[in-house]
């Protein structure tokens, strides 16, 4: 399945001008939902990005899917890397996202020889109200997807070029649909199913595999800095009572990083979590750990003690540009505008 | 925890109030026996005290700050042990203990204010230090001039007791230093935070135990209008109570 193609942020731009890593923490941070495409020569990989996340990815040649998921990330991350693709980004809206996640990810209600099926009654179907919609028809020769939400036509896109058409009086659909010819696949799905459908989540290949070695430092830079705010001896006990309460109070958050044991706290042993995830997590956690804190020493010592320990720790990973880029994003200034 | 400070603040409020009550009464030809107003006085101290002292043993002793805490409850213990020799057994020395009291809460500002400084590396700007300069010695020329002066100029006065009006001056004008300067450095650093709630509760109480002792016995010269002095000196350790009351609060929650 090729996506379409929504409203372009860039387009066909050489991957030699655009820094993978900082893309990638971009669409993670920004929850973004859209197409990420990558073309070296005729072979195109697209990812589906749902919420930040990578959902769906196809690499492909005209018609042929030559791998999907897992493997056409990591083709389209080394294409990257390597410098030899030129990558597109397209946003799309969130009603045919949803129209395109129920062709992905749940069963069919209606697949066959498109002429066996009742094409008025079909469209009165996908009409009504608090439901997604998706009519898929393989003509050979030609591949059209027709999307639905919430009681309304939402147009439609052939694989060929992926661009999304308006189709207000539904002609083209109706056309396409009494012609008879092909084969038909209709996935219709409630919006209260569609909520509780549970979406894979992939991941950005070589880009968030040394998480590891980066959750060891983050965890480090974490236990330095209790250290440092129990260490100074203004109230070191009340200090660590808040610090546990934060954990607590949010372990479904950070359960699968990190545990606690007498105010330290340990690295998980399963850690399945992408960099992103991983990295956002710490930027929260310390964002909240700094904001109560903050209550009770008040704004000023607050911030400067931790732009003290910040600055020590720093100095100590500033000479691995990776590191340098994570704790850009625990730097004080970016810190203030996490979350608002 | 709220509730329990709640109740203390009921307490503290009715406490003060039956003082100043019994205090006013005689204005309006109603006789109190001395004896009752002075009991109601101690009771309402003493229970300021013992509020204080079961909120201090919540304070975390690991942090250093704790050690200035222990010198102000033990400056109200003197101070409500002054009034308990002075009240009860006429004790003519019991002002000495007063002095004691001071003395304590000086040195429990000058801990906080040396811990703070030192192990947190907060200093106060030029400015400031200029700031507090100018209002010591302006401070120390009004001492001199209303206290000081008229005191060692006075023929009529003993010499042992021109020492300890002199010592008590110094004790006061020293206090009010030491509160300018930790009342300065904990705006400037802790604005906004919990813990400067305590400290402003602390600092001003202390102060206006020293402006009090000042206005009373060197401006005044009289304080014996309806006991006036009494509850302000009482109001000030209430608020000291309230403040390590408020502390302890803060370790436990």
């Amino acid at each position: 399945m090729k996506f379409p193609k929504g409203k372009p942020i860039y387009e066909d731009t050489p991957s030699a001008l655009i820094n993978v890593k900082e893309l990638v923490a971009w669409i993670h941070m920004e929850n973004f939902n859209g197409v990420l495409e990558g073309k070296v020569g005729d072979i195109t990989t697209q990812i589906l990005i749902t919420d930040g996340d990578p959902r769906k990815a196809f690499t492909y040649t005209d018609s042929t899917i030559l791998v999907q998921d897992d493997e056409a990330i990591e083709t389209f991350v080394t294409d990257a890397m390597m410098r030899v693709s030129s990558i597109s980004l397209y946003v799309l809206e969130d009603e045919i996202i949803k129209s395109l996640l129920i062709r992905l990810f749940i069963n069919p209600v209606l697949s066959g020889d498109a002429k066996i099926f009742d094409s008025m009654g079909m469209i009165e179907k996908l009409m009504e109200r608090e439901q997604i919609g998706h009519i898929f028809l393989d003509f050979n020769t030609e591949k059209l997807h027709f999307l639905f939400y919430d009681g309304r036509y939402l147009g439609y896109y052939s694989e060929k070029d992926g661009k999304m058409r308006q189709d207000e009086d539904k002609i083209n659909l109706i056309n396409y649909l009494n012609s008879k010819s092909g084969f038909l696949m209709l996935h219709i799905v409630s919006l209260k199913d569609f909520k509780n459908l549970k979406l894979p989540s992939l991941r950005f290949g070589e880009i968030e595999r040394n998480t590891e070695f980066i959750a060891e430092i983050l965890t480090s830079f974490l236990n330095y800095l209790v250290r440092a705010y129990t260490g100074i001896g203004i109230y070191p006990e009340k200090i660590r009572k808040i610090i546990e309460k934060i954990y607590n109070e949010n372990e479904g958050l950070w359960k699968d990083i990190l545990n606690i044991n007498n105010g330290e706290f340990l690295l998980s042993n399963n850690l399945n979590v992408s960099w992103y995830e991983l990295v956002s997590n710490f930027v929260i956690l310390i964002k909240k750990i700094n904001s109560e804190v903050s209550k009770l020493w008040g704004k000023k010592m607050s911030d400067q003690k931790y732009i003290d320990v910040y600055r020590e720790f720093y100095e100590s990973i500033k000479s691995s540009p990776e590191m340098s880029q994570v704790f850009s994003y625990l730097n004080p200034e970016n810190l203030e505008r996490v979350g608002g | 925890m709220k509730d329990k400070v709640r109740l203390v603040e009921i307490l503290f409020f009715i406490g003060l109030l039956l003082v100043i009550l019994f205090s006013t009464i005689p204005l309006f030809n109603i006789n109190i026996p001395e004896n009752i107003y002075n009991m109601v006085y101690l009771f309402v101290e003493f229970l300021a005290f013992v509020v204080a002292l079961l909120f201090f043993f919540k304070i975390d002793r690991k942090q250093k700050l704790w050690f200035g805490w222990l010198f102000i409850l033990l400056g109200f213990f003197i101070y409500l042990l002054s009034d308990f020799l002075d009240i009860i057994f006429k004790f003519e020395n019991a002002q000495m203990l007063k002095l004691l009291s001071f003395i304590l809460n000086f040195v429990a500002l000058l801990l906080f204010i040396i811990f703070l400084s030192s192990s947190l590396r907060v200093r106060l700007s030029f400015n400031e230090n200029f700031l507090l300069v100018i209002n010591a010695i302006l401070l120390f020329i009004l001492i001199l001039q209303v206290g000081i002066l008229p005191t060692l100029l006075n023929s009529t006065m003993l010499l042992e007791d021109k020492i300890i009006n002199i010592l008590f001056l110094i004790g006061d004008y020293m206090l009010l230093v030491v509160f300018m300067i930790l009342f300065l450095t904990i705006t400037t650093n802790f604005w906004g935070g919990e813990i400067a709630k305590n400290y402003y509760l602390l600092t001003l109480s202390i102060a206006l135990l020293s402006v009090a002792n000042l206005i009373f016995s060197y401006i005044l010269s009289s304080y014996e209008l309806f006991k006036i002095n009494r509850i302000i000196y009482l109001g000030g350790y209430m608020v000291i109570a309230y403040s390590i009351v408020k502390e302890g609060v803060l370790h436990e929650a």
